[in-house]
C-alpha cells in the first residue's frame, strides 16, 4: 500500500511541470489585425498587436497609439509569421484576429495562396473579416486615426456595424471566402477600405467600393451606387438609404430608408439564354425630400415606388455589366444555374462566356410604409403660406 | 461471473454515445466525402441497414438469453470455428476502439493543444476508462447515462446556433451524380452503425430482454436523427466543395458560431467529444476484456484491464504514422471492413442459428451464474 502511494506521488509530481501548451497572458501579444502585401521575396505581413498598458500611462490614453504594428517578410505566410516572432518580444497570439487586409498587388496576384495558413491554423477564427485596400495593407494598418484606438478594431467595427450605419458593406468573413472560392459558378467580391484624408492628413478610414475577383485574382474596383447590386441579389440590402429624384422635378431628390427587404433569385433557362428572375419585396420609410411636394399623395407615392424599383434594377444590371467585363460572376448566377439546370451547367462551365447569355427579369414590389413623425413637410407648409 | 444488472435503456444509451461520438467527430467528413451534397439521402437510406443491425443484435441476444457474444458464437458455430469468429470480433472491437481514441487524440493535437504529445491523451483516457471498467458495468452504464443527458442538449443547441449561417439551397441539384455516391455514403454510415454490435457483450446483463428488438430498432432510428443535424449543417454552411476535405467539419462549425457576444463555443465540442470518448472507450474496453476472459475461461476478467488498455494505446499509435493515414483508412477501407464484421457476420450467425434451432440447446441460462 505504501509503495502504491509512493508511486502515485511520483507520478503526480511529474505533472507539476505544467502543460505543453500553456499561454501566459503576459507572454503573448494579441494580434487584432493583419495586413498582407506582396514583395519580391514573397509575402510581407504586418501584424497589429495591442500594447499592454504600462505603469505610467496605465489605461490613460494619450496621443500615442496603444497598438504596435510589426512587419516581416517570408516566402510563405507562416514563414513571415516566424520572422515576426523573431522581432516581437512577446509571442503573437492569433485567436482574436478581427480583420485580414490584402494589399492591391497581392490581391491581383491571387489571394488564395495567402489564406491557407489562416484556414489551417487552429487559433485563427474563420470569423475574421477579409478586405482589400487599393494601396498597401501596411500603410493602411499604420495610419493614425482620430476616433478609436486600435485601427484594426475600428475597421472591423466599421464593417460589422453596417446595418446600424445604413451603409452597404459586404462583410465577407474567412469562412465565406473559403466557401465562395471553392464553389464553382460564383466569384468573390470584397469590401474596399482605404485611409481617408480629411484636411490634408489621414484621419479615418473609408469603406467604399467593391473589389471584383475572378478565380481568386483581383480584377478591378467598382465605386458608387452600383455596389449595392450584390446585396440586392444576396438578400442583404436592409437599412440602406435609396435616393431617387422627385416626381415632376428630376433635379430634386428624396431619400428612402429600407426597413424590410426580401429578394429571391431564380434562373430560368430559355434555349441558351439564362433568364434570371429577381423578385424583390421591400418596404421602408420616406424620411427625407428636397422637393416641396406631398410625396405621400397616392399618385406621387406611385412614382416614388417606381423610382425605388428603378434604383434596384439599374444597380443590379450595372454592377453585373461592370463585373462581366472583368469576367467575374459576382452574383453567383452560374451557381444558381448549376442548382437548377445541372446538365446545362456542365456545358457552359468551362468559361465565363455564359455571362453574355444572362438576362434579368425583375419584379419589384416596393411599399412606403411610414414617413417618420411628420406627414407634411415644413417646406411644403411654407409654400402653402406663400401662395 | 458477477451479478450485475443494467436496464435495456442504459445498455442502448451506451451504444448511442459510442456511435455518435466517433461519428460526429471523425466520420461526418467520410460521409460527406462519399456522397457530397446528397449525404442526407444517404443518411435516410441508411435507416434500412441500421434497423437490420439493431434487429440482428437484439434477436441474437434474445435467442441466447444470458449468453454473451463470445458464448453464443461457440454455441452456434461449434467450438473451433466459434472461437475463430470470436477472435475476429474481438480484434474488430480492439481496432475500432484504437481508431476512435487515435481520432480523439489527433483531434486534440491538431485542433486544441498543438504541442502536447498525443500519447498523453491516449493514456489519460485509457486510465479513466480502465478505472471505470474495473468498477464494473453498472458504473459505466450510469456514468454514460449522465453524460448522454448532458450531451444531447449541447448537440441540439449547436444545431440551432449555427442555423443563421445555413443555406439549404446548397443541397441543389439533388442526385446530380446519380445513385452511386449516395450508396457509397449509405455503406459508410452502415459501417459506422455496425459497431453497435459491441452491445451483444453487455446484453446478457440486461435485467429483461422483453421488447429488446423494439427498443434497439428505436435506438437506431434515434441515431439516424442524431446525425441529421451535423451532416446537413456542415453541407449547408460550407457548400459541397468546401465541406469535403475538412478533418473535423463539425468542430469547425461549432468554432465559428458567432452570435453577438456568444462566440468561440468550441469548448462545448471539446467537452462533448471528451466525455463521449470516455464512454465509448470504457464500453469497448469492457467488451474486449470480458470477451477475452470468457474466451479463455478466466475467473476474473479484471486482471486483463491493464494489459489490454496498454495494448489499445500501442495499437492506436501503430495504426498509422500520420493522421492522413487514419483519415484515408476510414474513407477507403473502413466502410467495407466494418460492415463485414459488424453486420454481415452477425447476420450469418443469425441465419445459422435459425437452422440449428431444433437441435441446438438454446434454453435460457440462469442469470446469476
Amino acid at each position: 500500500m505504501k509503495l502504491k502511494r509512493c508511486c502515485l506521488i511520483i507520478v503526480l509530481s511529474l505533472l507539476l511541470g505544467g502543460c505543453w501548451d500553456q499561454k501566459e497572458l503576459n507572454e503573448i501579444a494579441v494580434v487584432m489585425g493583419v495586413g498582407i502585401d506582396k514583395v519580391e521575396e514573397g509575402y510581407k505581413i504586418t501584424a497589429q498587436v495591442i500594447k499592454p498598458p504600462t505603469k505610467e500611462n496605465g489605461g490613460g490614453g494619450g496621443s500615442e497609439l496603444p497598438t504596435w504594428s510589426v512587419t516581416a517578410t517570408g516566402k510563405t505566410i507562416l514563414g513571415a509569421i516566424r520572422s515576426l516572432n523573431e522581432l516581437s518580444p512577446r509571442r503573437l497570439y492569433w485567436a482574436h484576429l478581427q480583420i485580414i487586409i490584402f494589399g492591391d498587388e497581392l490581391a491581383r496576384d491571387g489571394i488564395t495562396p495567402a489564406t491557407t495558413w489562416f484556414e489551417r491554423d487552429r487559433d485563427s477564427r474563420a470569423g475574421a473579416l477579409i478586405v482589400v485596400t487599393p494601396g498597401t495593407a501596411e500603410d493602411l494598418l499604420n495610419s493614425k486615426i482620430e476616433l478609436g484606438d486600435v485601427p484594426a478594431k475600428s475597421m472591423a467595427d466599421l464593417i460589422e456595424g453596417r446595418e446600424m450605419r445604413q451603409i452597404s458593406a459586404r462583410k465577407v468573413k474567412l469562412r465565406d471566402l473559403m466557401t465562395i472560392i471553392s464553389t464553382p459558378g460564383i466569384e468573390l467580391s470584397l469590401d474596399v477600405i482605404r485611409p481617408k484624408e480629411i484636411r490634408g492628413k489621414v484621419e479615418t478610414f473609408e469603406i467604399n467600393g467593391v473589389a471584383i475577383f475572378s478565380k481568386g485574382k483581383l480584377q478591378g474596383y467598382i465605386y458608387g451606387p452600383e455596389t449595392t447590386g450584390t446585396q440586392i441579389m444576396d438578400n442583404k440590402l436592409n437599412y440602406t438609404i435609396i435616393e431617387g429624384s422627385c416626381p415632376e422635378n428630376p433635379d430634386e431628390f428624396f431619400a428612402f430608408q429600407i426597413t424590410g427587404f426580401q429578394s429571391t433569385v431564380k434562373p430560368k433557362l430559355v434555349g441558351e439564354t439564362i433568364n434570371v428572375k429577381v423578385d424583390v419585396i421591400l418596404e421602408g420609410n420616406l424620411l427625407d425630400q428636397t422637393c416641396a411636394l406631398d410625396l405621400l399623395e397616392p399618385k406621387h407615392l406611385k412614382s416614388v415606388e417606381k423610382e425605388v424599383s428603378e434604383f434596384i434594377k439599374r444597380n443590379v444590371v450595372n454592377e453585373f455589366q461592370i463585373a462581366k467585363e472583368m469576367n467575374s460572376d459576382i452574383y453567383g448566377i452560374g451557381r444558381e444555374v448549376r442548382r437548377y439546370y445541372p446538365e446545362h451547367w456542365d456545358k457552359i462551365s468551362n468559361s465565363s462566356a455564359y455571362l453574355d447569355q444572362v438576362k434579368f427579369d425583375f419584379k419589384v414590389k416596393s411599399n412606403v410604409r411610414r414617413s417618420g413623425l411628420i406627414i407634411d413637410t415644413t417646406q411644403e407648409k411654407s409654400k402653402e403660406v406663400n401662395d | 461471473m458477477e451479478k450485475i444488472y443494467i436496464t435495456k435503456i442504459q445498455a442502448l444509451m451506451l451504444g448511442i454515445t459510442s456511435i455518435t461520438v466517433t461519428g460526429h467527430l471523425l466520420y461526418i467528413s467520410v460521409i460527406i466525402n462519399h456522397s457530397g451534397r446528397d449525404s442526407w439521402i444517404a443518411l435516410l437510406l441508411a435507416i434500412f441497414p441500421a434497423i437490420l443491425i439493431g434487429f440482428t443484435v437484439a434477436l441474437l441476444s434474445q435467442r441466447y438469453q444470458g449468453y454473451s457474444l463470445v458464448e453464443y458464437c461457440q454455441l452456434i458455430l461449434g467450438k473451433a470455428l466459434g472461437k475463430f469468429v470470436v477472435i475476429l470480433f474481438l480484434i474488430y472491437f480492439l481496432h475500432e476502439v484504437s481508431l476512435s481514441i487515435r481520432g480523439f487524440g489527433e483531434f486534440y493535437t491538431s485542433a486544441v493543444t498543438l504541442r502536447t504529445p498525443i500519447s498523453i491523451f491516449l493514456i489519460a483516457i485509457l486510465i479513466l476508462a480502465g478505472y471505470a471498467v474495473r468498477c464494473g458495468l453498472e458504473v459505466i452504464a450510469r456514468t454514460n447515462q449522465t453524460i448522454l443527458i448532458m450531451l444531447i442538449p449541447i448537440g441540439i443547441l449547436a444545431s440551432i446556433l449555427t442555423h443563421k449561417d445555413k443555406d439549404y439551397r446548397n443541397f441543389l441539384p439533388i442526385l446530380d451524380n446519380s445513385m452511386g455516391p449516395v450508396l457509397d455514403g449509405t455503406l459508410a454510415i452502415t459501417s459506422l452503425y455496425s459497431s453497435i454490435f459491441v452491445l451483444s457483450m453487455i446484453f446478457p446483463f440486461v435485467n429483461s430482454t422483453k421488447q429488446l428488438k423494439r427498443y434497439s430498432i428505436l435506438t437506431m432510428i434515434i441515431l439516424i436523427i442524431m446525425f441529421i443535424g451535423p451532416v446537413t449543417g456542415v453541407l449547408a454552411i460550407y457548400g459541397e466543395e468546401r465541406a469535403t476535405g475538412l478533418y473535423f467539419p463539425t468542430f469547425l462549425t461549432l468554432r465559428d458560431i458567432q452570435i453577438g457576444a456568444l462566440q468561440r463555443l468550441d469548448i462545448l465540442g471539446i467537452l462533448l467529444w471528451s466525455l463521449g470518448s470516455f464512454a465509448k472507450v470504457a464500453l469497448f474496453l469492457y467488451a474486449i476484456v470480458l470477451g477475452t476472459g470468457q474466451l479463455f475461461k478466466l475467473d476474473d476478467y479484471k486482471v486483463l484491464v491493464v494489459p489490454i488498455a496498454a495494448l489499445i494505446s500501442i495499437i492506436s499509435i501503430i495504426n498509422s504514422e500520420d493522421f492522413i493515414g487514419i483519415a484515408r483508412f476510414l474513407n477507403n477501407y473502413y466502410p467495407y471492413y466494418a460492415t463485414f464484421v459488424g453486420l454481415i457476420l452477425p447476420l450469418v450467425l443469425l441465419i445459422i442459428s435459425q437452422f440449428r434451432k431444433p437441435g441446438g440447446k438454446r434454453e435460457g441460462r440462469k442469470k446469476d451464474v
